[in-house]
């Protein structure tokens, strides 16, 4: 009988109980048929391969169960001594039904995704070009995901000794790295950095510690445009993560198979290391968790954060110790006041003494075997407790380091810059003061990009925002983001106070940031573009020669260019000039402020009533929505038809289309007022939402 | 031959067997003796190759490495529980250990399942424990192994199945090179069929080898005496291994010259004097106390 024979012997045994192959068969051919049928419907939006969360779902799934189905025989100690009993090697059928699991997934996995890539070409032009390489890229992705699952279920169930540890280890498996990451460093992180912001590393890294994340950044869960799904290649760092994952637990299994002792069958670990990994790893979490719990608890980070860093490591340190002494009480001590138990009862039993073994045990046995038990590794304890120091004292002590960050201008490729309350709307910046926002700041963090003369005035601003280190009034905040040489990003948060924001007037008034801003197309395709005034009420569409567009641009431009700062307290705009093309021009808004001179005055040259606002037009009604004092609970509404309230109401409404600078021209925000406006021209009533102005 | 040389086992730190070394010649049924937990259960897991010894040697016909395939092809364990696949048959059992041992005979099973009335193609799940024990034993002699290990063969089974399975062992014995290592808790189990037994107790081995061979000079006596004789006497004699008295009648187990003990006890004009033929429960007690141990503790 040759050793390959017998091999192949052992992986057909393996698939003796036709579960595994019932799953995975089952589900991908209903996944396969599902997915046919919606991609000749809409295979703009479905995808059978990367894209599909569906599929992500199935191949982690499978990985899950297929590694439990298949080495489920490591926790069952009847069928252990059943099958190592017999003319065959542990490891021929260990290897044999890693073997089977693998083939029971991957066969019907390309099949599935094979037939799908043939079907869909067969209908879809766009996707026929794609067709061998999605395909492919797609079978390679959820091999992948489905290998990750595979290989941690089956480390578990190689170092677990019955199958609740191994359960819970799976989930310890898939959270561990998003509790530690994301939940304790990022929240010390958040707690004792004074410019926190993001730090993109822990970001990155809570994606590729978490399984599923990265499962999700390997499928490409997250988009959702066809153009971009079929190109889709996962990142190089996404693929060395999974790469790591499913090598390294490949190797610990490996090794753990071979160590992996069969009269621990029934204990919660088979092999004694992972006891200690396993208890080790719990105890740090327990500690940094609890020291991160704390932190955010009593709220003293910023205000006290040495007594805070203090507590927390103390309550850190404490929680590791309980974890780490529930732990042996639960694995270590048992075992150990058992044996004691059972010395003393053959002591008793050898003096014909029975029935007394309970008392014989007594109150001072037990204490001193349950002491000896907890104790038993003390320095691994004092280890655990080690790192959990360490661990806060990096976020304690690093926090000077972390806030005084400066880089140096040549390190820096690009800044940019968001400013709380600088274009963006009072809804957006009542969210970034609460801390709620997750769009208008990273948009402008990409939109403010300063790479020229605005990243040598926005590095002079930012030094002044670094170096004062206490803001006792500030007004708003300023999130950072340098985007470095070497292809990393760094983000900062500064409180700013009105003198730090004045002095934000030498950025603002650099043509590079004005541009940004304020972006005025006049490239060949702006000529072409359709141009409409903008009040806020009506739209009015400008009937201009070339010529007078290009003119009408040049003005604008001339009067952005000589924009100062402190001209945004002192008016709202008057409308937009908005220009749109079904060429590849993207659309455009550039507000006109009345301290536009040359723009103004071409404006009314056009025709344009540039001086018209709300109050200009007739209104039936006006319902004005109230926010109490307090800013919660219900808003008091009231509805106005009498004309002089009316009138009244609509000197004061102000389109919310203009609420553009809420830090430099606030607007009463507690009112919210809704204007119905007659259209005489169209005949129809518009519904304007507005603000009203500050009194 | 399979000879063990000072095996040692620990769970933890509980010692389950403890420096054992035995000798288990070719062609015998060999027992081991203990109560629970005495550690034949953990010999015969580590004879089988399912755990692994901490310290010590077993050598199977001289192999240094007895747990290879290829030796392994010669054993086969019988544990008390035997595993089978769900829903199987004798045939499927069959047909899968046909692939693990390529001398079994399956010729015989069916015979032999057959003889027993043994349903070949019902699940065994719904057999009864001694038609489950029939089974895996009709299984394990038809493997054709050179030897076979069984744990707790017997126990449960009515007398009838016993006897069933201890003439299915003789026959084999008789027909084959086969050795047989049966462990077991009652000695009852193991007098009729095995000539060596080890006693093991508490992870190590009280005494081995064969006891019948080794307490031939041990003797029973029953005799009634007379009123005047000095009892305390005869109980102090060297020969009296055990000395038992019920009103005047009086039994006595001897170890020496049975000719001479005779000779003594009729000297005391006995009224009535007759060797009784001795259990092998006995000859193990006279054996054990012979060696100092309360043989009676060990096998409680």
């Amino acid at each position: 009988m040759t050793s390959e024979k017998y091999f192949n012997k052992w992986v057909r045994e393996a698939g003796r109980g036709h579960i595994a192959a019932f799953l995975s068969w089952g589900c991908l051919l209903t996944y396969g048929m599902i997915t046919a049928v919606q991609l000749r419907f809409k295979s703009d939006y479905s995808f059978f391969g990367i894209g599909s969360g569906e599929l992500l779902w199935i191949c982690a799934g499978l990985g899950a169960a297929l590694s439990f189905l298949e080495f489920f025989y490591l926790l069952q100690p009847k069928k252990l001594d059943f099958y190592y009993s017999l003319p065959v090697r542990k490891s021929t059928i260990f290897w044999g039904r890693y073997v089977h699991g693998l083939m029971r997934f991957l066969m019907p996995l390309c099949l599935v995704v094979t037939g799908c890539g043939l079907y869909e070409s067969s209908f879809d032009m766009d996707f026929f070009p794609f067709s061998a390489g999605y395909t492919v890229r797609s079978i390679l992705v959820f091999a992948g995901v489905f290998l990750m699952f595979y290989h941690i279920g089956i480390l578990l169930l190689t170092v677990c000794g019955t199958v609740l540890p191994a359960i819970l280890g799976y989930a310890l498996c898939l959270l561990y790295g998003h509790i530690l990451v994301g939940n304790v460093w990022t929240a010390w992180a958040a707690d004792y950095f004074r410019t926190y912001y993001r730090i993109p590393v822990f970001e990155k890294l809570d994606i590729l510690t978490a399984p599923f994340s990265l499962a999700r950044d390997l499928a490409g869960s997250n988009l959702f445009d066809k153009w971009e799904v079929f190109g889709y290649v996962p990142s190089g760092s996404s693929i060395l993560a999974a790469s790591e994952w499913i090598v390294l637990s490949f190797l610990l299994f490996a090794a753990a198979q071979k160590r992996r002792r069969t009269e621990r069958v029934g204990k919660w670990f088979a092999i004694p290391m992972a006891e200690r990994a396993a208890e080790g790893l719990l105890s740090f979490l327990a500690g940094v968790w609890m020291g991160s719990f704390l932190a955010a608890l009593t709220g003293l980070a910023m205000k006290s954060p040495g007594l805070c860093g203090a507590l927390s490591i103390l309550a850190g340190i404490a929680a590791a110790a309980a974890v780490h002494f529930l732990l042996e009480l639960g694995v270590g001590c048992g075992r150990k006041m058992r044996s004691d138990e059972a010395m003393i009862n053959e002591t008793l039993a050898e003096r014909g003494d029975s029935g007394r073994v309970r008392r014989a045990g007594g109150k001072h046995g037990g204490t001193c075997a349950l002491r000896q038990g907890i104790f038993r590794r003390k320095w691994q304890l004092a280890a655990e407790c080690g790192a959990v120091v360490l661990s806060g004292m990096v976020f304690l002590l690093g926090a000077s380091v972390f806030d005084a960050f400066l880089p140096e201008e040549g390190e820096v490729e690009k800044i940019g810059v968001s400013i709380g309350g600088i274009g963006m709307n009072n809804e957006s910046y009542t969210q970034t003061r609460t801390g709620g926002e997750r769009y208008e700041t990273p948009r402008q963090l990409e939109r403010y990009l300063l790479a020229r003369e605005g990243k040598s005035a926005a590095a002079a601003w930012i030094k002044l925002l670094a170096e004062k280190n206490n803001c006792l009034s500030e007004v708003t905040h300023a999130v950072i983001c340098y985007h470095m040489e070497n292809g990393s990003e760094v983000y900062r948060l500064y409180p700013v106070d009105e003198e730090q924001l004045q002095a934000f007037a030498t950025v603002f008034e650099t043509d590079e940031y004005k541009q940004i801003a304020y972006p005025v197309d006049n490239s060949g395709f702006a000529v072409d573009a359709r141009f409409t005034w903008s009040d806020g009420v009506t739209d009015t569409v400008m009937k201009l020669e070339e010529s007078e567009k290009e003119t009408l641009l040049d003005a604008c431009q001339k009067d952005i260019g000589d924009m100062k700062m402190d001209d945004l307290r002192k008016a709202l705009p008057l409308g937009f000039v908005e220009l749109d093309s079904d060429g590849p021009m993207l659309p455009c808004s550039i507000p006109v402020y009345p301290f536009f001179a040359r723009t103004c005055s071409l404006l009314e040259s056009y025709g344009v009533w540039t001086g018209r606002t709300l109050s200009d037009y007739s209104a039936r009604s006006v319902s004005v929505s109230t926010r109490n004092e307090s800013g919660r609970g219900k808003r008091s509404s009231e509805y106005l038809d009498d004309p002089e309230e009316i009138a009244k109401w609509m000197q004061k409404a102000v389109p919310k289309e203009f609420d553009l600078q809420p830090l430099f021209y606030p607007l009463d925000y507690s009112k919210e007022i809704r204007v119905e406006v007659l259209d005489e021209t169209a005949n129809s009533v518009i519904h304007v939402n507005c603000y009203s102005q500050e009194e | 031959m399979v000879t063990i040389s000072s095996l040692t086992k620990y769970f933890d730190d509980i010692c389950a067997v403890d420096h054992v070394s035995l000798e288990i010649p070719d062609g015998t049924m060999f027992g081991l003796l203990g109560t629970n937990g005495a550690g034949k259960t953990t010999l015969l897991r580590m004879l089988a190759g399912i755990i692994e010894a901490d310290s010590g040697e077993i050598r199977m016909d001289g192999e240094e490495n007895p747990f290879s395939p290829q030796c392994k092809e010669k054993l086969f364990y019988l544990p008390d529980d035997p595993y089978y696949f769900p829903n199987a048959s004798i045939q499927t059992m069959l047909d899968f250990y046909k692939k693990q041992y390529p001398g079994l005979d399956a010729d015989s099973a069916v015979y032999m399942a057959e003889s027993l009335n043994l349903d070949r193609d019902r699940p065994i799940r719904t057999f009864s424990k001694g038609m489950k024990r029939q089974t895996f034993l009709i299984l394990a002699l038809c493997s054709r192994t050179k030897y076979l290990f069984c744990d707790e063969v017997f126990d449960g089974l009515d007398p009838i199945a016993a006897e069933i399975m201890k003439n299915l062992f003789r026959q084999e014995m008789g027909s084959r090179d086969f050795t047989i290592l049966v462990a077991s808790h009652k000695l009852q189990d193991l007098e009729d069929i095995c000539g060596n037994i080890a006693i093991l107790h508490k992870g190590g081995v009280v005494t081995a080898g064969d006891f019948r061979e080794r307490t031939e000079n041990v003797r029973k006596f029953q005799c009634v005496l007379p009123l005047e004789t000095d009892l305390d006497r005869l109980r102090q004699h060297p020969s009296v291994v055990r000395f038992h008295e019920d009103a005047r009648f009086i039994t006595l187990v001897t170890r020496g010259n049975a000719e001479e003990i005779r000779k003594a006890l009729e000297e005391l004009e006995p009224i009535f004097l007759g060797e009784v033929p001795l259990s092998l429960e006995e000859t193990f007690i006279a054996e054990m106390e012979g060696a100092g141990y309360d043989i009676r503790k060990v096998l409680q």
